[in-house]
């Protein structure tokens, strides 16, 4: 059994919203090992962006941790300072590339100058931005960048979605962090270029051996990358499995909904979807939280809210049909 | 970069050729005859004559203002009808005063309003911000001519500490000391104008996916905010800023006149009330003309806070 390198108990997340607080996650228990890519997976507003920001203590003033805790190798990081968690997590243990490039660099500073403050914090201060200049001209090579040193000092406008999401890889690598956050990387970018930029991550994950929470909610992309695919439904996980067995063995309804919506490119018959949409925070049905949609739900169903359960080695589900 | 300059600098040619027929236009938009103004009810038709002749107004308007572009080009603006002056040489020895006091203004607006700016949006949502919120709002809402008054009842009044009016004689500590009551009161509005801006502005980029990225990356807090987050933040407030020496050329007016001070401003407002047309005519053409340059100068520098911009 390798290391947990992260490990998350019963966290719940509370936003503030005109004086009361909305609960937008809800019993996350989630455990990571080392060197595995874990997806995240689930639609629009089911909370999985959310989980990735708390990890890394972005959230909004208005967001706080109501309750639980997240183990970083062993190691409470909900407890460390903001001056500590800084110092010691961000950029040095874990990074985080977002979803759309076109906003994640900064648009009025040369790609050069925010690459290498970022090698810069990440040396301590310790070494000069000359010295560091070689190692950041190295990473944008390695990450696919031609003419690495005049690139240096272009501004991201005169980047391509596609390069600017190789430059963000190169920065979040930079700091060899032994977990990535990935939130949907490759969503707003063309199919060749996707194909492209999941390809070097599987490069760079091999190369760093770095742990990885993929966060998508595109099940085609995530089946051919990731070890093991949580399912996020309004704020809780309802699954988690290993990929192949969550393909072939979908457990909970909502899975085995998700997994019909995806299409084949030999289809023929019409493409299904689930009937309804995730409600909101705030609004949040009693009971088991999908069961206003699901075709199979029951009186209990209405009532009690189901855990997650172990049915099986290492598959783990929330739905009272395997109590019955 | 060279383009986009050049482009902006051809601009000024339209522009002041405008203000140019505006001013022109002026003797014959005032009501009244200028020449029997000048000359008052007791000339005689031989002095009005002779009179309208010196000022052009017996040819036709084109060739007259032709007449008008052709001087103003060879630099001569004319004479003061009742200084017995060239308007230039009237104009060069007031203006110094009033280019210090708005730049000096600008200044204390600009370090002010950012200072205040940056300490609301970074500490959002505390009492310090709401203080300083209603701080802003009560100087931005501030007239120049009550903030003038005020400070002169206060400072000047109650604790003698700058004196009211003039401009000091001789010596760089005395014209500054003179300076920082002026300067102040102009710039009440503007600091807490450019202070909201600044607020809102850096408020806005802090919200966006770059900043989180940035502190994803380890990247410590006051780096983010005074280096990423303030050059993006910064272009709409280099914008007002431009327009700012407009109106601080305006505000200008009232300061002088309370203060009793030289300058630009008030020289016209004495021309004006004097119906002395040339001097005018010159005093807004140079006032346009500084308005001009300051927005070209705000123009440039926004190349360099947005290079998308400085590619084109």
């Amino acid at each position: 059994m390798p290391d947990k390198i992260l490990k998350i108990n019963n966290l719940a997340v509370e936003y503030k919203n005109k004086g009361s607080y909305l609960r937008v996650l809800e019993d996350i228990n989630l455990e990571l090992d080392s060197g595995e890519i874990l997806a995240l997976v689930g639609e629009s507003g089911s909370g999985k962006s959310t989980l990735g920001k708390t990890i890394l203590r972005l959230l909004p003033d208005s967001a706080r941790i109501k309750k639980g805790s997240i183990f970083f190798k062993g190691k409470d990081i909900c407890n460390l300072s903001e001056k500590d968690f800084n110092d010691q997590i961000r950029g040095q243990e874990m990074a985080m590339v977002i979803q759309n490039p076109q906003n994640a660099l900064n648009p009025v500073f040369k790609i050069g100058t925010q690459i290498l403050d970022v090698l810069y914090f990440k040396s301590k201060k310790q070494k000069s931005r000359k010295e560091l200049k070689k190692e950041a001209v190295q990473i944008l090579k390695k990450v696919g960048i031609s003419d690495p040193e005049y690139r240096f000092n272009e501004y991201p406008h005169q980047f391509s979605g596609g390069m600017k999401q190789r430059v963000m890889l190169a920065m979040a690598f930079i700091s060899n962090p032994s977990l990535l956050i990935a939130d949907e990387p490759t969503t707003a970018l063309d199919l060749t270029v996707e194909a492209q930029i999941l390809n070097l991550l599987s490069n760079l994950v091999d190369e760093y051996k770095t742990s990885i929470l993929y966060i998508s909610h595109d099940l085609g992309v995530v089946a051919g990358l990731s070890d093991r695919i949580a399912v996020m439904y309004a704020g809780g996980i309802v699954e988690v499995a290993q990929t192949r067995e969550l393909f072939d063995q979908p457990n909970h309804p909502y899975t085995e909904a998700l997994l019909k919506c995806l299409p084949d490119y030999q289809q023929t018959e019409e493409l299904q979807t689930i009937p309804g949409e995730v409600p909101d925070p705030g609004n949040y049905p009693e009971g088991c939280k999908f069961h206003p949609r699901c075709s199979y739900s029951f009186d209990r169903c209405r009532q009690e809210v189901p855990l997650l359960k172990e049915i099986e080695p290492n598959h783990f589900s929330a739905c009272f049909l395997n109590d019955r | 970069m060279f383009i986009y300059i050049t482009k902006r600098l051809l601009w000024v040619i339209p522009t002041i050729l405008t203000v140019l027929l505006i001013l022109f236009s002026l003797s014959y938009l005032l009501p009244g005859d200028p020449a029997d103004i000048i000359l008052g009810p007791r000339a005689t038709p031989e002095m009005a004559e002779e009179l309208e002749s010196r000022l052009g107004l017996d040819k036709p308007w084109y060739q007259s203002y032709l007449l008008y572009l052709q001087n103003i080009i060879k630099g001569d603006l004319g004479t003061s009808i009742f200084r017995d002056r060239s308007v230039l040489g009237v104009i060069a020895e007031v203006l110094p005063y009033t280019i210090v006091l708005t730049l000096a203004g600008m200044g204390l607006a600009v370090f002010n309003g950012i200072s205040i700016g940056l300490l609301a949006a970074n500490y959002n949502n505390s009492y310090l911000e709401k203080f300083l919120t209603l701080f802003s709002f009560i100087t931005a809402s501030t007239p120049t001519y009550i903030a003038g008054v005020l400070l002169i009842v206060i400072f000047s009044v109650n604790f003698n500490l700058i004196p009211s009016i003039g401009i000091g004689e001789g010596g760089t500590l005395s014209s500054l000391h003179h300076l920082i009551g002026p300067a102040l009161a102009l710039s009440v509005g503007w600091t807490g104008y450019i202070a909201r801006l600044t607020r809102s502005s850096m408020l806005e980029t802090l919200d966006q996916e770059f900043i989180q990225t940035e502190k994803s990356f380890g990247i410590p807090r006051y780096y983010i905010l005074y280096k990423y987050a303030l050059k993006k933040a910064i272009k709409p407030i280099i914008a007002v800023i431009g327009l700012g020496i407009g109106r601080l050329l305006g505000g200008a007016v009232f300061v002088e006149v309370i203060f009793n001070r030289p300058g630009l401003g008030r020289l016209i407002v004495d021309s004006v009330n004097e119906r002395d047309l040339p001097l005018v005519r010159g005093g807004v053409l140079v006032a346009a003309l500084l308005f001009v340059i300051a927005n070209l100068i705000a123009d440039i520098s926004y190349a360099y806070f947005d290079p998308r911009i400085k590619q084109k």
